[in-house]
Order: structure tokens, then sequence, then C-alpha cells
């Protein structure tokens, strides 16, 4: 097994403030990697410098052994980063399917002067990429939504398209940026066994945030733990579980307490947003 | 049953202001030249006070009857009268405040008008009031009629008075042909419509909007229930049917409004372009007419005959309008994109004032001394030549006669394009042109990712799609159509002067897209029909051309905030999440376009 | 011509070497220098290229002479490190970056500007066409403009942190308070009879305020009026709509005016008490009235409470310490105002000597001087802008505009009428408005139903240019505008031979809003509230 990702020292500044500080994360290639940390504690923003973004400070990012320095989020997109949102940012005025096809961008060529003149060309790959949205549609389980307004959707298919539209630009790594948000714990069941067939199926790397320790300890096999912009633990879930430092992350100095560490597990925080 | 005498008084009172408004604006005595109706005292000005009374006796009476007849007759009666004072009150403070002074048009004519020019103002004034409230009454109880004599009587009185309105420029069109003339001679009297005109006018569109209402639906589903070949015939002759209308038009109607139409068109070509930007891309370019501008100067400067023009240079023999035309299409493209580059980064608003920035340096440096040796300055460039299609003659001469007729509607006999209706010709293939590869480009990938841009700048980057290629094609393909109108422009006018490029052109500009549907390319087309098409009818009452523009566009955004003939994305966007259904599972929406 | 060559050679050389300098790396891919040093360098290279050309021009232009070729290089580099060394910094800047060809043409757009700006000044500078009185004149030509401005996009701006969105009729809503409030003051200035001297003329004072008065109601009713009917609806509608509706709103209400006043151009009666100068004796009698009074103003609150307590015993006496502070107060004045006066006066004739022999004189002599209209326009408007900035700042309603403009359904939740308060910031926005109209007319000494457009324009832009929805933001881009608007055309253009350089005022103004929205694209003080809506 080899890294399809390593950051390496990478460090975001705004103004004073250090969002993400000389953070080190390899990715194994075909694994679920989570990041766990408490709100603000720079993981977004850790996704933001990996998509191109914000530019780094410091640091490099460098993905299928080659760095990523100084390119454009959309010209990263085509090097197989693909990613979802927080809070979920759809086209929402256009249909699942459009969603979808604006995410096959990276692999359409045809000019805009083909299709001005009709080329059989560009009639060929457009009829193929719709072809391809369906498929994509059906695999995400939202067989007959595809004609929907996105945000007529609901919420939980709302999430999928999303997934779907980033899945669509076929990465070869995805980062999913909070899923489970907002989710009853059916749907989060439903989810994780999705995010798993994704791996297993397509073999997309998964990077993922998450607040449900529920979930991030059943489906992931690294975690990185970030607190104020640090790293402060790397591992297994059972490694993370027993650090002692990352419970004080989460619950506060002195908090011991191994009924504390329960309720935490228990009950994912509200994610912001 | 309790009376709501707020909103009795309400309405009268908006009766009453709405009445000084239109009689101090000075639309009453200017309108008043004109007469509706031959030989009697109901002339345009006097049927802005109809109009005024007759609509809120109708709104008074439907805020307030709730279902009751006796309820909005009343209601409209109250509210008639308290605008009939409000009136009377201002007829007789002209005089001795001395109104004058400040309002230009408080004058004896109006007083006049009011009053009905009768010898004693106590008559006038009581047939004035009688006049107001009378017709707010009627206004209340069409309103309490049942829906069809409703329709009937609405659309019958609306019918006269549009067509008493056009009547001078009816009457000159009817006038061009033997046969409509006997037409226009009965309905219409030396000023304004004649009785018996107004008559049949009045019942010909009560009878035809009746129908309509009662056999519209009938006729939808007979065409729908039509079988498919049967269908692809009726729409194949529907397009003929257009195109020959199309090329009879400028024939029919006579060079004045022909020479709309071109400006119809020529509007309609930059909206086309705007339209990229605006409803597409979602760039709002307050700055348009640079492009347009460019374009014209380029075609100046590259065919005029004058010191500015190339005549007296070596490539003068190769240099033509047909020459111009594509590298003024092509120069402003370039200058869209050179533009484009540094406003790449901004946002909203801010896209606006700086877009509407460069469009004013255009204007001033082309206006200012420092260019004047190269653009002519203030007095612009004159003497450019009406285009010429070469061997006119000889082309002619080898058709058939009734070919060689169509043939002079595009070209004049000395191989010239040189009347309105000649350009009209250029204009409306260049439209159809422009909304072909409009049309191809918004259903491309391309117009799926501008679409994408529009609703999410960061997202579309992060989906791959690249922001400054996407931008500056829309900023291109915008600019490079406003070129090809400022072209046809410069070879139609035969002169450019920068006063022909203000801010007002972009305003317009931006104003016939989103009020035609921002993002639809037949809502173009509609909207330039209406915003430089119906205030050039109209052109008499110069002063108030623009009045109405402005009313006109609040009261359509207000009321229809979508556009008269909207894209499906903008219908979508301007639904708020509540009003829409979720669709059932299994069902699809009708896909877009 | 020599122009074109110059810039070319700027141009050509800063691009080159600054390519050149960022390709020096370390094994790492980072570049080996800073983006300071490598300015230095391309500007050093600029000025020795333009000496050595200054100089060998010289040379191929008369015979070998080594005192021309040197001098000729001496200025040719001085020069030359001037523009240079501005242009090599940014050019460092930009290009030890990530560096696409939008960079690079924003680049090229930089460098010609600066090359305009500082070359322009040089050269005008060099030839003395104006004195500094003169210069000193544009300056107040153009902060009393600015004032202007300044007040008509401040009504821009509070309705746009609120809403959202541009009120294209702002400008109109000026010209409604002008144009109406000129029928007062014409009657106001024309006499009762013949021999008595109008209202104007007697009691300037209260006729002034009648003016203003009348301006910024009128301007406010139409405000409100608008707000009501044409925007109030569509509070929920894509930004697009209420522009058009906005812009609707203008036509209408200048063809409105047009309809109800006329089309000519009226002229506004000229206030007698505010004709001629205020030299510079005055001026600084006014300066040291401001001071000596905000000085003793302050120290006086001390005596005031010292007083106070001293009689608290004694009810009957009250009225007493109020009494005593203000006759203190007076006094003091009386005697340090003459003072101070002169004091500044000596500081300011040593400062700027009108001749080497003219002794420290008299303040009548000192040529230096404002004209009193374009003083009162300053001082009233500053004094509106602290008085909004305080109201907005300080007040319950101020606050409640804030809170709005934070986020209106939360403010609501809070008990805020959000209505009401938005109809109150377009009151107040119209308000000054309305003033501002007055003082246009007072300065211009001109209305027509036109005259909102163009100032309604470059105080949108004034508005945009200090970061639109930022209440100082607007007041700095209005002065700034009105400044640079008035010395521009003379300061950067006139000494690069451009003819007519008066012309290109407007095109100043709008360059130097897209110069500044290129560097800051969201204003001097903004942060960027068109990307938080959406």
């Amino acid at each position: 097994m080899s890294s399809i990702l390593s950051a390496q020292g990478v460090t975001k500044r705004f103004g004073g403030l250090v969002a993400v500080d000389h953070v080190d994360v390899e990715i194994e290639e075909k694994s679920i990697h989570a990041i766990i940390g408490p709100n603000g504690a720079g993981k977004t923003t850790f996704f933001n410098c990996l998509t191109g973004f914000y530019p780094i400070n410091e640091g490099k990012v460098i993905f299928m052994g080659e760095p990523l320095i100084d390119i454009p989020p959309d010209q990263i997109t085509r090097r197989g980063i693909s990613r979802t949102y927080q809070n979920i940012r759809l086209f929402a005025n256009m249909t699942a399917i459009e969603n979808i096809l604006v995410g096959q961008e990276p692999h359409l060529k045809s000019s805009w002067i083909g299709a001005v003149l009709g080329l059989p060309n560009t009639r060929k790959e457009e009829e193929a990429a719709h072809e391809e949205a369906l498929r994509i549609i059906r695999f995400v389980g939202m067989q007959g939504r595809g004609d929907v307004i996105a945000k007529n959707l609901s919420y939980g298919d709302q999430r999928r398209l999303e997934i779907a539209r980033a899945l669509a630009s076929k990465p070869k790594l995805l980062l999913l940026d909070e899923p489970t948000a907002g989710m009853n714990p059916n749907e989060t069941v439903g989810l994780t066994n999705f995010i798993r067939r994704i791996r297993d199926e397509l073999g997309v790397t998964i990077l993922l945030i998450e607040h449900d320790m529920r979930m991030v300890m059943g489906i992931s096999e690294q975690i990185t733990v970030l607190d104020y912009g640090q790293k402060i633990a790397e591992g297994t879930p059972a490694i993370i579980q027993s650090n002692p430092k990352v419970i004080e992350a989460y619950l506060g100095r002195g908090a011991t307490d191994p009924v504390a560490e329960d309720t935490e597990t228990e009950q994912p925080e509200i994610p912001a947003t | 049953m309790t009376i709501n005498w707020k909103q009795i008084g309400q309405y009268g009172f908006i009766m009453g202001i709405a009445i000084w408004y239109v009689c101090l604006v000075g639309m009453v005595e200017t309108f008043d030249s004109r007469g509706i109706i031959d030989g009697t005292l109901f002339t345009l000005g006097r049927a802005l006070l109809v109009v005024i009374s007759l609509g809120l006796g109708y709104v008074t009476a439907m805020k307030v009857s709730d279902g009751n007849f006796g309820m909005g007759v009343m209601g409209s009666l109250i509210s008639g009268v308290i605008g009939a004072v409000m009136t009377v009150v201002l007829v007789l403070a002209i005089e001795p405040l001395n109104m004058r002074a400040m309002f230009v048009n408080a004058s004896t004519s109006l007083i006049e008008i009011l009053t009905f020019e009768m010898e004693s103002q106590a008559t006038g004034l009581t047939i004035l009031a009688a006049f107001i409230v009378g017709f707010s009454v009627l206004g209340g109880i069409i309103y309490l009629l049942p829906s069809l004599p409703r329709r009937a009587i609405i659309s019958g009185f609306s019918a006269v008075l549009v067509m008493g309105m056009l009547g001078e420029l009816l009457t000159v069109v009817l006038g061009r042909f033997d046969l409509t003339e006997i037409l226009s001679d009965f309905l219409y009297g030396r000023n304004g419509l004649s009785i018996p005109g107004a008559i049949s006018i009045f019942i010909f569109f009560a009878v035809v909007s009746v129908l309509w209402a009662t056999q519209k639906d009938s006729l939808q589903s007979g065409v729908e229930n039509l079988p498919p070949t049967q269908r692809r015939t009726l729409s194949w002759a529907l397009i003929v049917l257009s195109i020959i209308v199309l090329i009879l038009l400028p024939q029919a109607v006579g060079p004045y409004i022909s020479q709309i139409l071109v400006l119809v068109g020529l509007y309609a070509l930059m909206g086309l372009g705007l339209n990229i930007e605006i409803g597409l891309a979602g760039l709002l370019d307050l700055g348009f007419v640079g492009f347009f501008a460019i374009g014209a100067y380029t075609v100046a400067l590259m065919t005029s005959t004058g010191e500015l023009g190339v005549s007296g240079t070596a490539i003068a023999d190769y240099s033509n309008f047909w020459v111009a035309i594509p590298i003024a299409v092509a120069v402003s493209a370039f200058a869209g994109i050179f533009l484009g580059i540094p406003v790449l980064r901004m946002r909203g608003d801010y896209l606006a004032i700086v877009t509407l920035g460069f469009a004013e340096i255009i204007r001033i440096l082309v206006l200012s001394d420092f260019l004047r040796p190269l653009l002519g300055g203030a007095q612009g460039v004159l003497n450019i030549p009406k285009p010429a299609v070469a061997y006119a003659q000889q082309i002619a001469n080898q058709l058939p006669w009734y070919f060689q007729t169509v043939f002079f509607f595009f070209v004049s006999t000395d191989g010239r394009i040189k009347d309105p209706a000649h350009f009209y010709y250029i204009i409306v293939i260049g439209c159809a042109l422009i909304s072909f590869v409009a049309w191809r480009l918004q259903n491309a990938r391309i117009g799926r990712n501008w679409m994408a841009l529009r609703e999410d700048e960061d997202v579309a980057e992060a989906m791959g799609i690249n922001l400054i290629a996407s931008k500056l094609l829309a900023f291109g393909i915008g600019a490079a159509f406003a070129g090809l109108s400022g072209a046809i422009f410069a070879a139609q006018v035969g002169s450019v002067f920068p006063h022909s490029f203000g801010l007002i052109v972009s305003i317009n500009v931006v104003s016939l897209v989103i009020i035609g549907g921002s993002g639809s390319i037949p809502g173009v087309i509609v909207g330039s029909l209406v915003l430089v098409g119906l205030p050039e009818l109209l052109r008499e009452f110069a002063e108030y051309r623009l009045l109405i523009y402005g009313a006109l566009l609040v009261v359509m955004m207000l009321v229809r905030p979508e556009g008269l003939w909207p894209s499906e994305t903008t219908r979508r966007e301007m639904q708020s999440d509540e009003d829409i259904e979720p669709v059932p599972v299994g069902q699809t929406a009708p896909r877009s376009v | 011509m020599q122009l074109a060559t110059n810039l070319i050679l700027y141009i050509f050389l800063s691009i080159g070497v600054g390519y050149i300098l960022r390709s020096i790396k370390d094994e790492e891919g980072i570049p080996k220098l800073k983006w300071y040093i490598g300015g230095i360098i391309i500007g050093l290279v600029c000025g020795i290229a333009n000496g050595i050309l200054v100089s060998t021009g010289s040379l191929f232009g008369a015979g070998f002479n080594l005192d021309t070729v040197l001098g000729g290089f001496i200025g040719g580099l001085g020069t030359g490190l001037f523009i240079g060394l501005p242009i090599g910094l940014i050019t460092a800047y930009d290009m030890f970056k990530r560096f696409t060809f939008v960079d690079g043409w924003l680049l090229f757009f930089k460098i010609i500007i600066i090359f305009i700006v500082i070359g322009g000044t040089i050269s005008s500078l060099a030839v003395p066409k104006y004195n500094s009185q003169q210069w000193f004149d544009f300056f107040i030509f153009g902060l009393a403009q600015g004032g202007i401005y300044a007040l008509i996009a401040l009504g821009y701006t509070l309705v746009y942190g609120i809403l959202f969105m541009i009120n294209f009729a702002h400008g109109e809503i000026f010209m409604s308070g002008a144009f109406t409030a000129f029928f007062v003051a014409q009657s106001l200035a024309t006499p009762p009879e013949e021999g008595v001297p109008s209202m104007l003329e007697a009691n300037p004072i209260s006729a002034l305020m009648m003016i203003f008065l009348v301006a910024m109601l009128t301007s406010t009713i139409v405000a409100v009026t608008v707000e009501r009917v044409a925007y109030k609806p569509l509070r929920n509608a894509p930004r697009l709509v209420p522009l058009i509706t906005a812009i609707g709103a203008s036509f209408f209400l200048q063809y409105t005016f047009r309809g109800f006043y006329g089309s000519g151009v009226e002229a506004y009666p000229q206030v007698p008490a505010l004709t001629g100068d205020l030299v510079i004796g005055d001026l600084m009698l006014f300066f040291a009235l401001v001071i000596v009074f905000g000085i003793g103003g302050w120290a006086s609150i001390f005596l005031y409470k010292y007083l106070k307590k001293m009689f608290i015993d004694t009810p009957n006496l009250g009225w007493l310490p109020f009494m005593l502070t203000s006759l203190s107060l007076l006094v003091v004045a009386y005697f340090i105002v003459p003072v101070v006066s002169a004091g500044l006066v000596s500081v300011v004739n040593n400062a700027f000597p009108v001749g080497a022999d003219q002794e420290v004189a008299t303040a009548a002599e000192v040529a230096v001087s404002i004209s009193k209209i374009q003083f009162v326009v300053i001082v009233s408007s500053i004094a509106l802008m602290v008085g909004l900035y305080y109201f907005v700042q300080k007040t319950k309603i101020g606050k409640a505009m804030r809170a709005v403009a934070e986020d209106k359904e939360v403010a609501a939740l809070m008990g805020i009428n959000v209505d009401q308060v938005i109809s109150i910031t377009f009151a107040l926005g119209a308000a000054l408005a309305g003033a501002a109209g007055v003082l246009y007319g007072l300065m211009f000494r001109q209305v027509n139903f036109f005259m909102g457009f163009f100032p309604g324009l470059k105080a949108f832009t004034a508005a945009v240019l200090g970061g639109i929805g930022n209440v100082p933001g607007a007041m700095i881009g209005g002065l700034f505008l009105g400044i640079f608007e008035s010395l521009g055309p003379s300061l950067f253009l006139e000494g690069l031979g451009i003819a007519a350089p008066y012309q290109l005022k407007d095109a100043i103004a709008f360059t130097m809003l897209v110069l500044v929205l290129i560097f800051r694209p969201t204003g001097i003080m903004g942060v960027d509230l068109s990307k938080k809506k959406a």
C-alpha cells in the first residue's frame, strides 16, 4: 500500500491566526481516513488547502507523487481530488442530472465552437455524458429523480447528489466534509454503508471530516485528530479512543471521567455551519 | 357586516393623488391634443382621468365588496367622491395660490381641460366631479359583473383606447394600400376614432375576447390530439408562415415602422449578447454600450470616406462594410476579453460599477480632444457609406421577375443597402444567426458551466470548471454580439458620435434582458419589442416617454419579476422554496433546456 | 511619441528583469530573493537604462562632451529611479508569487498607471504652470465637491448595507430636494418690496435653514414613498430585480420632476453672506476658535463639575456653576483667541512664503484664500457626516440599523421592527442627499431635472471606492474622489502633454475606481458584502 496524498508541514494563516499549523498527514491508497477535532480545529480549512481553494503559506502537498504548489482548484480537481461541502452547496436551480454533468467537467473535451456548429463529436460526447450521469444517478440510488431541481430534493438526496456530483469527476481521492451532518441514525448507517461501497466498488480513497464518533470509529481505518490547527494524534480508531490528549481536546482539561467520554461518543456535536 | 372605511378612504385618496399627479406633471394637457374618439370631448388627456377613476373604482370594489354588490358599489362611489373632491380642490387652488410659479403645468389651459371647456367654472366643476364619480362607480360595477361580460368590457375598452392612441400611426400604415385605406377611413376620423369605428372596435374585441376565453381549451386540446406527423406539419407551417411574415413586414408597414424595427433589432442583438453575460453567466455588466461603440467605431474608421477614414491609404480599396463587419466583431470580442481580465475576481455590484466605469472611460476618451485626431472627438466620424452589394443589378437581371421583386426588397436598385427596410433584413438575419449561436451555446457544455458559475462560483471552480476561460468566453461572446450590433448601427446611421453611446444604452439593454426574462432568447426579443419598440411608437409624447418607461419597469418588476418570457431556470429561481411542491419519487419534472 | 517609447522601456525592462530574477531559485524550488530586494534591483536597472538613454541621446545630438553626458546620465538616472523603483517593487511583488497571464495583464495595467501618475506628476511640477494658490484652490474645490459626493454616497451605502441593493434612484432623490428647495430659495431671495432687503440678505442663517429643511424634507418624502411603493414588495427577490426597479424609479422621478418644474436650467440665488473669499486670516481665526473652544470646553467640564460640587448645598444658587463656567470660558477665549490666531497666521505665512520680500503680513495681504461658499460646503458636509456616524454608532436607532444590516431575521426576533428601520435608513440617506442638493446648488448655482444623474453616479462610485456598505468608507471614498477629480487632470496629465486634460477628469475618477478595485476588490475599507449575501 502506498500513500496517495501526503501533506507535509501544511500551514495556513489568516492574519495573525494560524488556522492550520504544520500538519503532516499521509493517506494510504484505497483507505478510509478520517479527520476529527472540535469545532474550529481547522479541519475544513485543511480541506480547503488540499483542494487549492486557499493557497498554503508553508509546507507542501504531494498527490500521487506530484507536488500541488500554486495550482488553482480546477486543475487540482482535474488531477483527481474531489470534494463535498459541510453545508450542502449544490447548484440549487439546476436539475440533479445537470449537477452531475457539471461534475463530469474534467472529462469533457468538446469546445464551444463544436457546440455552435453541432459537430458529431460534440453531440456524441454530450450523449455519453448523459448516459454516464444516469449511471451515476442509479449508483447513488436516486433513480427517477434525475430531473428534479436540486433544491426540491429531500435532504438525504441532496447529500447523495453532492457525493454523486463529486464522483462524476472520477476522483482518485474523495474529500467528504461532514457527510452525515443533520442525519438521523438510520440515515447515517445507510450513508456509512454507501461510503464503504464507494471505496470497495470504485476504488476511491476517502478522506472525511466527521463529528459522529460512532460512525467515524466504525468506518475509518486511520484517524487524524486536529486541535487548534495542530495535529495532536494519529492512528487507528482503537488508538485514538484511548489517547488522553484527544479526550482532553474534546472534553476539556481534567475531564478524564470515562462516563463523560462515553456521552461524547453517544452524542455527536452539532456541526458549525 | 362592517364597512371598511379606512380602505375606501385610502383608495379615494390614491385616486385624488393620481389625478393631481397626471395634471401637474403635464400629461393631461399634452395628451389632450390627441383625440380618442373624434368629435367628442373624449381625448387622451381625459382618458387618463377615466383610466384612473375607473381603475381605482374597480380596485375599491375588489377590496371592500366581499361578494356584496351594494357594498362594492357604495365603496367605489365613496372613493370616487373623495377623488372628485380632491380634483375640484386642485382646480380651485391653481389660481389663488399662483401654483404656476412652481408647477409649470398648472396653467389655465389645464383648468379648461378639467372643466370641459365650459363657460362657467361651476358647471364645469360639476361635470368634472360627476365624470370622476361616474367612472369610479362604473369601475366598481364592472368588477361586480360576472367574469365573461367583465372580460368583454375590459378588452373592448382597452382596445378602443389603444387603437385611438395609435390612430395616427395606423392611418399612415393602413393608408399605404387601397384596400386597407377603406378600413382606415371607416375607423378613423380627423382626430381619433370615428364614432362608428369606436363602436365596432369595441364590439369586435369584446366578442373576440369572449370567444377566446370560451374556446381556448378546446382549441388547445384539439392541437394536442393531432397525430405527431400532422403536428410536425403544423409547426413547420407556422415557421414558414412566420418567415413569410418577417419578409413582407417592412413592405407592409412602411419606412417609419421599419426604422423602429431596425432599432428594436439592434437592441435585440445587444440584448442577446448581454443575455449571455447576465442571464447565463450571472455577470452583471453595466458597461455593455462600450462594445457597441467599439464595433461602431471600427466600421466607421474602416469605411468612412471622410478624413478620419482609410480612404486615402493603401488598404482603402480592400476595405468595405463586408470586410469591416467581421473585423468589428473580432475587435469587440477582443476588447471584451481585454477588459474582462481585470474584473475576473470581482463579483456582483463591484463588477457592475467597474464595467460601467470602463464604458464611461471609453466614451470620455472618444469625446476628448486628446484622441480627436484619431477618433474625431465630439464631431464623431462622418461620411460612412452605405454598404454596397457587388453586381446587384447583374444578379437581379438573371432572376425571373417575381424573384427580382423579392431581391429588391433586400437591396435598392443601385445595389446599395440604404433604406430602413434593407437594414431590417440584415438585422433579422443577424438576430436569427445570433439567436441560433446563443441557443446552441446555452444548451452545450459551456452553457451548463456558465449556469454553474452563476449559481456558485467557488463550487463551480472546485468541480473543475476553468473560471477564467469561462468568464472570458462569456465576456468575449457577449461583446462580439454587441460589436455586430454597433457595426450595423454605424452603417445604417452613416455617422457615429460619442453621444450615441451613453450609459442610458447600457441601462436599456440590461432592462430589456431582465424584463424579457433573464436567460431566455425569445425573452430578449420580446423585451426589446416592449422596451424599445413601444416607446418609439409614442414618439410625439417624447417628454413622457421615459416617465412611462420608468413606471413600466417598476410595475413589471412588481407584477412579473421573472420577466415576460422567462427561461426555465429563472422561473425556478423566482419561486421561493415554499411555493414548490416536492416532486413525488418516481415522477419527473419537465427537463430544462 | 517619446512618452510611448519611455513607457515601453519601463514595461519591457521591469517585466523582463522581474522574470529573470524570479527564476533564481534554490534546489527546493523556493525563490532565493525577497520581493523587495528584487524590486530594488529592477528599479536600479530601469534607472540606469534611462540614464544611459538620456546621456546617449545628448551624445548623438551634440558632439562629445563629458559634462553633458555625465549630467544627462545623472538626470536620467534620477527620473528613472523615481519611476522605476515603484514599478520594480510592484512588479517583483506580483511576479514572485503565483503568476498567471491574468496577473501579467494586471501588472501591465499597473505599470502604465504608475508611469502616468509618477511621470505625469514629475513633469507637471517641473513646469511651473500653476502656483501654490492654484494648487490649493484645486484641492479645496476637490474637497468641497468630495464632501457633496460623500453625502450622497452615504445614502447608497446605508441602503446597500441593509438591503444589498443599489438604490439607483438615489441621484434623483438628491435632485428632488435641490430642485424643490430652489423655489423656496428663490422666493426668499426676492425682496418683498423695492429697497427692502430680502430674507436671504437680512437673515441668511434662518433663510438657509429653511432651504435646507425643505430640501431634506422633500428628499425624505420622495425616498420613503419610493421605498414603500417600489422596493418593499421586492425584499426577497433576486438582486437584479430591485436593481431594475430602482432604474425604473430613477427614470420615473427624473421625468416627474421635469414635468412638475419644467426642463429649464434654473439659477440658484446667490447668498450675499457667502460670496467672496475667506482669506487666510479669517480662516486661521476660525481654526483658532475651534481649537480654543475645543480645549477650553473640554477643560471647563472639570470646572463645571468642581463648581457644582461646591454649590451643592445651596440649591437657590443652582444656576451659578453653569453661568460661571461659561463666563470664564468666554473671558479666556477673548484673550487667547487673537493670540492663537496670530500665531497660526505667522506659522502659515512662514510655511508658505508668498514672496521673498514680503514680511509676515496682516491677514488681508496674504494670498492664500478659500472661497467662502466652498468653505461652508466643506464644513457643513463634514459636520453632517460626523453627525451621521455618531447617529449610527451611538443611538438606539443606529444600533437597530446595524443589527438589521447584520441579520434581518435575528434582528426581527430581537424585537426590532425591520420595516421601520429600513424606512428610517432610506429617510436618513435621503435627508443627507437633500442637504447635499442644497450645497450643490449653492456651490454650482444651477439646478435642473437632470442634475442628479452624474453626481449620483459619482457618489455611487465613491461608495464602492470606499467599500460599499461601510459608512466611513463612503465618506473617505467621496472626499478621495472629489480631490482626485479636481487635482488629477492638472497633476497627472498636464505634464504628459495631453491636450485639454480637464475633459478627462471623469476618466480619472473611473480609472481610479478600477485601480482601487483591482488592488483591493472590496474597496478601501470594505468587507465583501456581495459575497456575504451570495
